[in-house]
């Protein structure tokens, strides 16, 4: 058995290697094992909620930011301002109401303010110069948006595609026609619905007035 | 002095099985062989190890072809012979490991013939996978040292977390195994076999550095005394991670590093009775950056840290029979960060914390012809990771398995074995399931060897499968778990053929055939966006896999495989996407006699793959192939340097296969 022999043989101070091995463990790594403190802060605040920027060529460009769940944001288009109505359902004072991805108008079931949106396809945002006679519709939603959940029936509806493969959300070719409360006519075209940062809930859109039907 | 060479006859016969058995590796990826005259390294050491085993195996088959020398655990729960297994165990051996430069499981796994090593998840978030008889990473098995590994991260447990400097053999049987180890074993198993001690002394070092910064540094010590042998190895592995789309802000690998330390102590206070003690500790800090769908850029980084402890009393009866007992905790803790740039909207931070407690009592008994095989498993597995549903996130399950096995010899002519042995699983979520396999070897002639097997797999829901509760507010989508699923289910065949016409060559053909129901996918057939995990998926697979492999003396090895995997959605009725149909490997090794050289050359072939999604055309990749070569030389007693280059080809691309670009290493080996 000269092969345990020659294993007495060794130091024994060796055998502390072995024993020692999880002590070494449990010290030598004690350090290591604390978590870093993982954060994303980024500087800066939330901006308010509606921004209107003037194009200079009659338009503006409207950026709501819808991100809340719960609560909508309402525009009026006269004004280019955000608005607070008491009770949205019956107010005169908004055109347009954002909730996530939900654009709904003061008309049909949404509100009292007989608001109507016209759809026209296959046309350019600058094409479009007076708003169609006819053709106009108003939300027709049986209940409010809960859970996050899609509710069809706003007269916006169709405002964007959604990508099943990324899951994102993208404006249709479209420019719709907005009779407001005061009977004046817009013309919108949606742009986004993502921030520079690429968060979701920013409806970005153009609008400018348009001459009434003749 | 201890750890000089010690020319005693016992390490002569002990170093020439270290030969043998570096022959006897079934794998296709052919490794140099030990130099008898290079005794303390570790290719001498794997067959003391495995010589050193293999008195425990429960008998020797007869003939003497080198298989019988390597030792394998995972084709039947008991040491046996690589020779000598009833169902076909594919072994990846220590010398193979250091052959080939991998620095992890995946690079290991990645060379061998018929298995795919695949992404988890974009952005090289999910690690990397593997693909076994063409099914999904979550339907195999990973195991560390018999024991299941745990820290699947949407259902994939990545493998280049498991470094190779504590690996001793990977083993992976290929088919349906659930009959011995339970969940997921449905493509078939990875066991990870760690290292052991069987020299008074040894020391070693490896460095490497390369392409991406990419270095990896390990260590390792171990002592051997008359009853006890203890082991301590750790390494420092980080990368610079790579982008193969420099147009989108999205990496494919992430950079960071891996920390990890390991021990494993025996005592073996009488003959008869074995203790085994083992600890890991594993730290990794990875980061990288994924695009969203939006616009949104994330910086994402992973901080992982990995516990393991296990304790294993064995009592070895003389004959015939064995009692082993197992305890093992392992937890998997994640810290995972989303932090979107410009903005705080999105960002998400996710801890998932993983528990698995395992216990484990195995009798086995030897009886005239039959070697019976009898456990009882306990599983208690805590998860906390957010979004499961409720406030705390927190869940748990527990699960009792039963599993017995016989392994029937019979034949006098010609040897025959049949195994048929039956598992069953009753877990506290989903009920009782019985999983049943029938193993069948046949050996004609010493030249010829026949084994098939059929059986049942199962995969037990995960925890988000069936709880999450993920509402993506930004889009308006709603994933949900669902409570009830069942377990995937599949029913799986192999059968194959070895022929040995010549001392130098082995051939091999092999079929498979598996076909997977209760798929757990994602029904998004809900046009509201409430959509939830569901058991509706349905597929099979099956294909057939060829391989030769020819050693000529010590200084040549060809290593052959051609492997054709034929998959169907069963339910989309079309291939599963990424699968190649075609694939091909070749390994050539090359050690001129007395030069210290060794040259390795790994060639795969993928044929085409087909990816699709939800609303993406089918997109149909080019063949590719990865070309990997290293040289190795020994520049003095103790010392080796090798270079090498991978992917020589420049293969893959940013969206579909997103291999690390050609890259160069160099580094040095020692070893005491």
């Amino acid at each position: 058995m000269q092969h345990l022999d020659l294993q007495t043989r060794a130091p024994r101070r060796l055998r502390l290697l072995a024993w020692a091995a999880p002590l070494v463990l449990g010290l030598g790594l004690g350090p290591l094992a604390c978590t870093p403190d993982l954060s994303g802060d980024d500087a800066g605040e939330d901006g308010p909620p509606v921004v209107v920027e003037d194009n200079g060529d009659g338009s503006s460009t409207v950026i709501i930011d819808g991100r809340d769940e719960m609560a909508w944001v309402y525009f009026d288009l006269e004004s280019m301002m955000e608005v607070t109505p008491a009770a949205a359902d019956d107010s005169p004072a908004w055109d347009l109401g954002v909730l996530r991805f939900n654009v709904k108008s003061n008309g049909g079931t949404s509100g009292t303010g007989g608001v109507g949106v016209a759809v026209i396809e296959g046309v350019t945002f600058d094409s479009v110069e007076q708003a169609p006679a006819d053709g106009y519709i108003s939300d027709d939603v049986s209940s409010g948006p809960s859970d996050m959940e899609p509710e069809p029936g706003y007269a916006f509806d169709l405002w964007y595609d959604y990508d099943m493969d990324a899951h994102t959300l993208a404006p249709r070719a479209a420019i719709y026609v907005v009779r407001t409360v005061e009977e004046n006519y817009f013309k919108i075209e949606f742009l986004d619905y993502y921030n520079s940062a690429g968060t979701a809930g920013y409806v970005k859109f153009r609008t400018a007035l348009v001459a009434a039907p003749g | 002095m201890v750890g000089r060479r010690d020319p005693s006859p016992r390490r002569r016969l002990l170093a020439a099985l270290a030969v043998a058995l570096t022959l006897a590796s079934r794998s296709a990826a052919a490794a140099p062989e030990a130099e008898v005259d290079a005794l303390p390294g570790p290719p001498a050491e794997e067959a003391i190890d495995a010589a050193d085993e293999d008195e425990d195996a429960v008998e020797d088959a007869p003939g003497d072809h080198d298989e019988e020398r390597t030792i394998v655990v995972t084709a039947s729960r008991t040491e046996e012979s690589l020779g000598d297994t009833a169902v076909v165990t594919e072994v990846v051996t220590r010398e193979q490991i250091e052959a080939s430069g991998a620095e992890n499981v995946a690079e290991i796994l990645e060379e061998q013939p018929g298995i795919q090593i695949t992404p988890g998840a974009r952005g090289g978030a999910g690690g990397l996978g593997i693909r076994l008889l063409g099914l999904d990473p979550q339907h195999t098995l990973i195991l560390v040292d018999g024991l299941r590994a745990t820290g699947r991260l949407n259902g994939v447990i990545d493998l280049t977390r498991f470094t190779s400097e504590g690996i001793r053999q990977v083993e992976v049987v290929k088919g349906p195994a659930s009959v011995l180890y339970g969940s997921d074993a449905m493509g078939g198993v990875v066991n990870l076999i760690t290292r052991d001690v069987d020299r008074p002394l040894t020391a070693e070092v490896h460095a490497a550095y390369g392409s991406l910064n990419t270095l990896d540094t390990s260590g390792m010590v171990g002592v051997r005394r008359k009853i006890w042998r203890s082991r301590l190895s750790g390494g420092f592995h980080r990368s610079d991670g790579y982008d193969l789309d420099p147009s989108t802000a999205t990496t494919n690998a992430p950079s960071g590093y891996t920390a990890n330390i390991g021990h494993r102590t025996v005592v073996e206070p009488r003959g008869d009775v074995r203790i085994t003690a083992t600890t890991d500790y594993q730290q990794r800090d990875l980061q990288g950056v994924i695009e969203e769908g939006g616009g949104a850029v994330f910086d994402r980084r992973n901080f992982t840290r990995i516990l393991g402890a296990s304790l294993t009393p064995e009592i070895l009866w003389d004959a015939p029979a064995r009692l082993r007992l197992r305890l093992h905790y392992t937890r998997f803790d994640d810290n995972a960060l989303l932090d979107q740039r410009g903005d705080d909207d999105l960002d998400r931070l996710e801890r998932t914390k993983d528990q698995l407690l395992q216990a484990l009592a195995q009798y086995d008994h030897q009886l005239g012809g039959h070697s019976l095989s009898a456990g009882i498993e306990g599983l208690v597995e805590f998860l906390e990771t957010p979004r499961l549903g409720d406030d705390v996130g927190r869940r748990n399950r527990e699960r009792v398995a039963l599993f017995v096995q016989d392994e029937w010899r019979f034949g006098r002519e010609v040897e025959a074995r049949l195994v048929p042995g039956v598992r069953v699983d009753v877990d506290s979520l989903f009920g009782a399931y019985a999983m049943p396999r029938l193993a069948l070897r046949v050996d004609p002639d010493p030249k010829w060897t026949f084994r098939a097997s059929y059986g049942r797999g199962f995969r037990a829901p995960s925890f988000r499968e069936m709880f999450l509760d993920f509402p993506n507010a930004a889009v308006g989508y709603v994933i949900r778990g669902d409570p009830n699923l069942e377990p995937e289910v599949s029913w799986g065949g192999l059968g194959g053929v070895e022929w040995r016409p010549l001392p130098l060559l082995e051939l091999g053909a092999a079929a498979f055939h598996n076909r997977v129901r209760n798929l757990i996918i994602i029904d998004t057939s809900d046009a509201m966006g409430n959509w939830s995990y569901s058991n509706v998926g349905a597929a099979k697979t099956q294909g057939i896999e060829l391989s030769a492999t020819l050693r000529a003396k010590k200084i040549l090895q060809l290593a052959g495989a051609y492997t054709l995997t034929d998959t169907r959605d069963l339910i989309l009725h079309k291939p599963l996407p990424g699968r190649s149909l075609h694939q091909g490997s070749l390994v050539v090794s090359v050690k001129p006699p007395r030069s210290g050289t060794q040259i390795n050359l790994r060639t795969k072939l993928y044929g085409r793959q087909l990816y699709y999604g939800e609303a993406l055309d089918d997109v149909t990749t080019d063949p590719f192939a990865t070309v990997d070569l290293r040289v190795s030389q020994k520049i003095w007693r103790y010392f080796d340097a090798f270079v090498g280059v991978d992917n020589i080809l420049g293969a893959g691309d940013a969206r579909y296969i997103p291999l690390t670009p050609r890259s160069f290493y160099g580094g040095v080996n020692a070893r005491y």
